[in-house]
């Protein structure tokens, strides 16, 4: 009796159901919103990471004995004319490894501002040769000449100079800097050494600071917290490198030659002419954009990450054109806050 | 079954579904939206599942039971009001009569009232019932035959005695 009552009641208010329609256009909304939040926060660190060899690279490629340059007394030029592009890839810690993170570093023709545009490692692309795959796995396929071939053909920009950096190569960048002052905000005891980071501020050597990057858990939110505590480290080495002094910090430099897992190739570029354009160029001076992704597509249960199909062709449209100082103040949603 | 043809395929019954555990359509689209969104992060995890619907169906499920838990439903409102009754006229008390167990299924305890949709709505038997709860088959039992218990006094009190005509 009453069974039958509940089935009427039912019946009678399935109509009511929400709207499949309107149901699919949130939860695409909705998806894109929590990616770029997503993206944003772990991309913060890209861009950190980013500055930092973008103001050490410099002084590394100096001082390697076959490209040791000349450098006329009040001569800053021996750049090309227009903006510069990098491509800076950060590798995963394996033996094989595909690249972590896919960064175009965008410096504008005036050379006073630079530009970070992230490319999502799980991004469907065409691999020349091997079909279609993830940007991660060109790395593993064909290194950072294949990496690069085929973001210049999504972007249709030519790169000036290809980075590559490891994970290790954070911990002895900091040894190499003479390590960083920072505070963190939060106890963080590492379940690797043992040791507990109290909250405050106090020095932190190469040793202390690839311990703490990798403490995730017990974290107030866990890998978001980690996230932020990377950043905090990529500030201040770029405090710390932008403290040393190329003549009085002679041990240091020297040092930094020997980071391993960090290769620059520049190209043509003029080394010097390069750090000291750069050495001037600060945190406020970096603009990041999130990556333009769009959507996860799943092909054959493997999830892969699209193009923004409005939103890149303004993108790669305006870093062409050296105008992403428009695209910044056009598309406020799309950018690193910083 | 990819995550674009799972949204083809069940995306309506999943929202019928909804619609008949919240009682209210609005909150029926908050819930469909969030565990499609957690479902479309964790796709890899859905699609290997034995069962995809299912697991999506539990998603849900699991969703609606931790609103009260300070979840993100928290804010909105599972029980109208009741509302005001129409004006007596045979045709019109009948289905007023019959909407007593619409409002009655609002003052249930959402596990019981996740089960009642189950049970009677989907026509799932014990066994999946209990799995999509996350109980035993005993547990679901006991929430369907304590929520009848309840519908037949609130409903069935007042279809007896004719309403408060």
């Amino acid at each position: 009796m009453i069974e039958q009552q509940l089935r009427e009641s039912f019946a009678r208010h399935e109509g009511e159901a929400p709207n499949v329609d309107e149901l699919r256009q949130g939860i695409v909304t909705l998806t894109g919103k929590r990616r770029r939040r997503r993206i944003a926060l772990r991309y913060t660190g890209v861009a950190a990471i980013v500055a930092v060899v973008l103001l050490v690279v410099p002084l590394i490629v100096k001082n390697v004995p076959n490209r040791v340059p000349h450098i006329a007394p009040g001569v800053t030029t021996g750049l090309p004319d227009g903006p510069l592009n990098f491509l800076v890839l950060g590798l995963e810690p394996f033996d094989q490894p595909g690249s972590d993170s896919v960064t175009v570093v965008h410096i504008s023709s005036d050379h006073k501002r630079a530009y970070l545009i992230d490319f999502e490692r799980d991004l469907l692309v065409d691999i020349p040769g091997h079909g279609q795959g993830k940007l991660t796995s060109a790395y593993k396929l064909g290194g950072a000449p294949l990496t690069e071939q085929i973001v210049q053909s999504l972007t249709g920009i030519t790169f000036n100079g290809v980075v590559t950096i490891t994970v290790d190569a954070l911990r002895d960048l900091t040894t190499a800097v003479g390590g960083i002052q920072m505070c963190l905000p939060v106890t963080v005891k590492s379940i690797h050494t043992g040791r507990t980071f109290p909250v405050g501020c106090y020095p932190f050597d190469g040793a202390a600071v690839a311990d703490l990057v990798r403490q995730r858990m017990n974290l107030p939110m866990g890998g978001y917290t980690r996230d932020a505590n990377i950043q905090r480290v990529m500030m201040a080495l770029v405090s710390s490198v932008h403290r040393l002094n190329l003549f009085t910090d002679a041990n240091r430099v020297a040092a930094l030659l020997h980071v391993s897992g960090l290769q620059v190739d520049l190209g043509d570029i003029d080394a010097i002419a390069l750090a000291a354009q750069l050495k001037n160029l600060d945190g406020k001076d970096l603009t990041g954009i999130v990556s333009p992704n769009y959507r996860t597509l799943d092909k054959a249960g493997v999830a892969y990450e699209q193009l923004d199909p409005v939103v890149t062709p303004q993108l790669f449209g305006a870093l062409r054109d050296d105008a992403l100082a428009q695209f910044a103040t056009a598309h406020p949603d799309w950018l690193v806050n910083h | 079954m990819t995550y674009d043809e799972f949204v083809e395929d069940r995306l309506a019954a999943l929202s019928r579904y909804a619609m008949m555990l919240t009682g209210d359509p609005h909150t029926a689209q908050d819930l469909v939206q969030e565990t499609m969104v957690r479902a479309h992060e964790k796709w890899h995890q859905v699609s290997a599942a034995y069962a995809p619907e299912q697991y999506v169906k539990r998603m849900l499920t699991n969703l609606f039971l931790e609103w009260h838990r300070g979840s993100w439903l928290k804010r909105v409102r599972l029980r109208p009001e009741p509302q005001e009754r129409p004006a007596p006229h045979d045709h019109a008390q009948r289905s007023a009569d019959r909407d007593e167990v619409w409002q009655a299924l609002a003052t249930l305890p959402r596990q019981q009232r996740a089960a009642v949709v189950l049970r009677y709505y989907e026509d799932r038997p014990d066994q999946e019932i209990a799995e999509i709860l996350g109980c035993s088959v005993s547990a679901a039992r006991s929430y369907i035959s304590r929520a009848l218990a309840t519908l037949r006094s609130r409903a069935g009190t007042q279809l007896s005695t004719g309403g408060r005509r």
